[in-house]
């Protein structure tokens, strides 16, 4: 590539910049990884062959769990039990990553804080969160509160943990060249605690949104009436294998989907999110 | 001629906390750093030449003494000042423009003049075809241009100069001495540079301060007589070869009585 010509032409306006960096991360997140594409095919080829030769109750050919799929997307079924799950993600995602970010930062700066939560958070983390569905089922009942609920238990301590991590990472050198240049405290937070920070934050981002899902899905499938974990549980209890394997298929697909959305927001919006290196070692 | 920064009677010792030793890195240090000279610290390690930098950068307190820059005791870090560092110091996730424009854009330059003085300054070291590029796609060399660049480009009448070079090879390190030169010559800032080269040392400076270890004192200050502007002759005339040799003589034998110590 010619450098110094693209040095020498105009920096592109805003808009341009902004247009460039959203078609730049969709094509890294679409990526070109040609093992990964492989697999899926070679995957999709094994299972249809295998559940056409065997005709296997648990096993359905690929493409009769596509069609069910498709049924259960054109007659609304699909669509109308997301939308409520979804919105139990979304409210129960946006409240853990206000909590566990506010936290983590509180217990990343204040020693004090961290010695107060550490020990919780680590149990917490480790838990099995799954023990205390049922408990919100008798605090909040069968609906929203309960699932939100779940989906905030689940996905806010590695938020927490990675928010910690992210407010400790500090490169020395870099904050006394701050200093040198005569940074204030807002400009010390905004120009380099921040984007130190932000690769701790963005893993726990991509972490606390799996497990969001996750948490999204047992709390469904726990209350068993509502949203696609109460799909699950229609399908398997009446053995309709193709449709059960069809919601499975597009849960795996949201995780997946959901993780590159918060890696691709990353990219586009946060304009040090491309380069993931925090420290360099000072010599 | 006026002083541009004088550091008068500089005392600092570092207590370490665990081992409860205390290291007398600097003791009652006087230096006078003229306008348009260039100053070269030189010293065996624990001499303290670093300390004495950050301090007259503001960037740590001395125990006793004050340092003065223009006349003025000084409080802290300053924009008459600009440091280039040993470790670069870039910000890794910004582009050698944004790394460059750093230090205008925490002091709110409007848009336009700061494209401008990045532009000049990127130029000026070297990296047009890399101003687009971050940190980590370039040489150790690039990287520690973008440093200098970022300094320069706040426009400061000090640079202080903490072992930029230290970590490149000599190689690199040899151009850089040159384009530092070169760079020099345009407007004689007022320059002070730690190093632990014998020879970059008598390349680059006005005056050598040769200091001592343990305490961390001014044991001699050499003035060079070298023609300017310097550049890769210079290496070889007999006045540079005999004051790097004298140099090194007098470093040996502190290094020796350090070694004899141990």
């Amino acid at each position: 590539m010619n450098t110094a010509e693209a040095a020498s032409v105009e920096p592109p306006g805003v808009s341009v910049a902004l247009t460039m960096r959203l078609y730049r991360g969709l094509r890294r997140a679409i990526g070109t990884n040609m093992a990964t594409i492989a697999t899926v095919i070679g995957v999709a080829v094994v299972w249809e062959v295998a559940g056409r030769v065997w005709n296997f109750l648990y096993l359905p050919p690929l493409s009769k769990v596509l069609s069910a799929m498709w049924g259960l997307i054109a007659d609304g079924t699909v669509p109308k039990e997301m939308g409520a799950s979804l919105f139990a993600l979304g409210v129960g995602m946006a409240i853990s990553i206000v909590l566990g970010l506010g936290l983590g930062t509180l217990m990343g700066v204040f020693p004090v804080v961290r010695k107060t939560l550490d020990a919780y958070v680590d149990a917490m983390m480790s838990a099995p969160t799954v023990a205390f569905v049922p408990l919100f089922i008798l605090l909040f009942g069968l609906g929203y509160p309960t699932r939100i609920a779940t989906v905030v238990l689940f996905a806010i301590f590695p938020l927490i943990i990675n928010a910690q991590a992210g407010a400790r990472a500090v490169d020395q050198n870099l904050t006394e060249m701050g200093r040198s240049f005569g940074a204030g405290r807002g400009q010390m937070l905004r120009e380099l605690r921040l984007p130190m920070a932000y690769p701790h934050i963005q893993a726990g981002l991509r972490m606390g949104v799996a497990r969001g899902v996750d948490g999204m899905m047992t709390g469904e499938v726990l209350i068993a009436a509502t949203g696609l974990g109460g799909l699950l549980g229609r399908f398997g209890n009446a053995f309709t294998m193709d449709k059960l394997y069809a919601v499975i298929l597009i849960l795996l697909a949201m995780v997946i989907l959901a993780e590159r959305i918060v890696i691709v927001l990353g990219w586009v919006f946060v304009p040090f999110g491309r380069h993931r290196v925090v420290a360099r070692p000072g010599s | 001629m006026n002083p541009a920064i004088e550091a008068v009677s500089i005392s600092k010792t570092y207590h370490d906390l665990v081992s409860g030793r205390e290291t007398h890195a600097l003791d009652d240090v006087n230096l006078t750093v003229m306008h348009g000279e260039f100053v070269c610290l030189i010293g065996p390690s624990g001499c303290g030449k670093t300390t004495l930098l950050k301090i007259m950068d503001g960037l740590l307190p001395s125990d006793s003494g004050t340092v003065r820059v223009e006349g003025k005791t000084m409080v802290g870090p300053g924009p008459e000042r600009a440091m280039v560092f040993q470790s670069f110091a870039l910000m890794p996730w910004r582009t050698v423009r944004d790394n460059v424009a750093f230090g205008l854009r925490l002091r709110k330059t409007d848009k336009s003049a700061t494209r401008e003085a990045v532009q000049h300054y990127i130029d000026l070291v070297g990296l047009r075809s890399f101003a687009d590029s971050y940190p980590d796609q370039l040489s150790g060399g690039m990287q520690q241009r973008v440093g200098l660049a970022r300094a320069l480009a706040v426009n400061p009448d000090i640079l202080l100069m903490d072992e930029p070079f230290g970590s490149l090879d000599a190689q690199t390190r040899n151009l850089l001495q040159v384009d530092l030169e070169r760079i020099w010559e345009a407007d004689h800032k007022t320059c002070v540079f730690v190093t632990h080269a014998m020879d970059e040392a008598v390349f680059l400076s006005s005056r050598i301060v040769v200091m001592s270890p343990r305490p961390g004192r001014i044991h001699e200050i050499i003035n060079v007589d070298l023609p300017r502007p310097r550049n890769d002759q210079t290496r070889t005339d007999p006045r540079f070869v005999e004051l790097t040799a004298y140099i090194w003589d007098m470093l040996r034998g502190m290094i020796v009585r350090e070694e004899d110590a141990a």
